[in-house]
């Protein structure tokens, strides 16, 4: 390999991947000769800009872990003991709730009111885009007038409840997240009139309740508001086999997996393959859990179609409880509840 | 630094200054210090040039440090940052400054054998042979023997084909093999 051997100024693919491989005679009488160094007093201005740019960014945040560094003790049984306070004050709450009871206890008068609205239930099965806008609507309005009563109804203990509420009842996380991140519903829900109110509660997290269980406030306000266009779970038989006639049909066009998929595995790559949802944050057309319709997602719930009864939610669910392993329920109270903590970071 | 860094990938030691380690950056600054320093030497032949490109370079290592993620090798980071920031010094200096430059150190092919012969070092030769490349293929050539990029890494910081990065690479070792034909052992 002497070098008057070979034809110089000829490429050479030998010597390229010698080179390439660290070897080679013209690497190491480059690096014979390479031997150029940094002056020090480059180092040292170097050293000195890296060591400024972390003492800058570490000062701030000793001082306080230094501080409080005495009160995290207590400061966390204090959380705890909150988070328990309000569990179970949300329960009572939800126990007590005169709405919730009526909407689970006495269907009779719903499907007495159902009954006398027929032609707005017949628009709604016939139109699924705007029953699933109403069911949007619906589900925010119930979630705000919910959070509503609970203020005015809290006792001392509630108060700290209700404070805790946002951290720890899926209800109100959900409407906070609405209330930052979905102003244009906010606004879908002012406007929208209270007419056929479809079926819409948000699930939330929940323990497998016994049937006679109350779904969560929000569906219960739903119900309430569905007094005057009643559509809902509890619509008539008629209503109701029209509009599952009408998702049996349409089964075949959606699509399961992704929402399945999230549930199962609550990562964030499931969280991707949730289909995109319009500017209301509704899916572009329903997507199937366990064959149910959903409508879109709200926070952390799933918003079911008008059509789907809290019975067969209620059953769906609990027959998949075991593969949603990865649900941190916030609460044991009764309803409607699924939660998964996986869309919030 | 510590002795336990040195063990740390480039990346790893990255990682560990973003979180407030500045031994680790330390240790990788003396990992790279010298590479860089004669990488943008041989770019801007002048050492008070190089010590503000050189400082320059590594404010913006340092200066990325919340938002790094170790998406590429360390490596071709750096040599990257380093590449651009020549660029822009070239682009800022006149243009006739570095052919002027390099006619300075060609012209071994004026000189008689034996006044090449008696000359200091073989490796003041591949110096001036260095410099007399085209930008390109001496670019391609220390990004490779300071920076240890490989042919796909090179590629990406000259925002070129990997072919022609290959093609550069040959034609360099080429004429830096001529120019010590005569004198190669």
């Amino acid at each position: 390999m002497s070098g008057p051997n070979r034809p110089p100024n000829q490429p050479n693919d030998r010597e390229l991947q010698d080179f390439l491989d660290g070897h080679g005679e013209l690497r190491a009488a480059y690096h014979a000769d390479a031997q150029e160094q940094s002056p020090a007093a480059v180092d040292d201005a170097i050293l000195r800009m890296a060591t400024k740019a972390v003492v800058v960014k570490v000062d701030i945040p000793q001082r306080p872990r230094v501080q409080s560094a005495s009160f995290n003790p207590w400061k966390t049984s204090l959380a705890a003991a909150a988070v328990l306070v309000l569990s179970f004050g949300a329960f009572l709450q939800i126990r007590k709730d005169p709405i919730v009871e009526r909407a689970v206890f006495e269907p009779a008068i719903q499907q007495a009111e159902i009954a006398a609205a027929p032609p707005a239930m017949k628009a709604q099965s016939a139109s699924p885009s705007e029953s699933r806008q109403r069911a949007l609507a619906r589900a925010q309005a119930d979630v705000a007038q919910r959070q509503q009563r609970e203020k005015k109804e809290v006792s001392t203990v509630a108060d700290a409840t209700v404070g805790m509420a946002m951290a720890a009842a899926p209800a109100p996380v959900v409407e906070s997240e609405l209330a930052s991140s979905m102003a244009a519903e906010d606004n879908v829900a002012a406007k929208d009139a209270v007419g056929a109110g479809a079926q819409a509660f948000a699930m939330q997290d929940a323990a497998p309740a016994p049937a006679p269980s109350p779904p969560a406030a929000a569906m219960a306000k739903s119900i309430d508001q569905q007094r005057a266009a009643p559509m809902g779970r509890m619509a008539a038989a008629p209503a109701m086999a029209a509009a599952e006639s009408s998702f049996s049909a349409s089964a075949a066009s959606m699509s399961e997996a992704p929402i399945h998929r999230w549930l199962n595995t609550c990562s964030a790559e499931a969280l991707l393959a949730v289909p995109s949802r319009d500017d209301a944050g509704l899916f572009a057309k329903p997507q199937l859990w366990n064959g149910l319709p959903v409508v879109a997602i709200v926070g952390n719930a799933l918003v079911f179609d008008a059509s789907v009864s809290q019975e067969t939610i209620l059953a769906q669910w609990g027959a998949t409880k075991n593969a949603a392993a990865c649900l941190k329920p916030a609460q044991t109270a009764g309803g409607l509840s699924l939660h998964c903590g996986c869309i919030q970071p | 630094m510590s002795g336990s860094d040195d063990l740390h990938t480039d990346e790893t030691l990255m990682l560990l200054y973003v979180a407030g380690d500045v031994s680790a950056f330390a240790t990788l600054y003396g990992r790279h210090k010298d590479g860089i320093w004669r990488y943008l030497l041989r770019g801007s032949h002048n050492e008070a040039s190089t010590a503000e490109l050189s400082q320059d370079v590594w404010a913006s290592v340092i200066k990325a440090r919340e938002g790094y993620e170790p998406r590429a090798r360390f490596a071709t980071w750096l040599y990257r940052v380093a590449h651009n920031r020549l660029v822009d010094h070239w682009r800022a200096e006149r243009p006739q400054e570095e052919l002027d430059v390099a006619a300075e150190v060609a012209g071994p092919e004026h000189q008689t054998p034996a006044a090449r012969a008696t000359q200091e070092e073989q490796g003041n030769r591949l110096m001036q042979a260095l410099s007399a490349l085209s930008v390109e293929q001496r670019e391609a050539f220390l990004l490779q023997a300071e920076g240890g990029l490989s042919l796909d890494e090179i590629a990406i910081t000259q925002s070129v084909g990997r072919e022609t990065v290959k093609s550069r690479l040959r034609y360099a070792l080429a004429k830096l093999r001529g120019e010590l034909a005569d004198v190669w052992p």
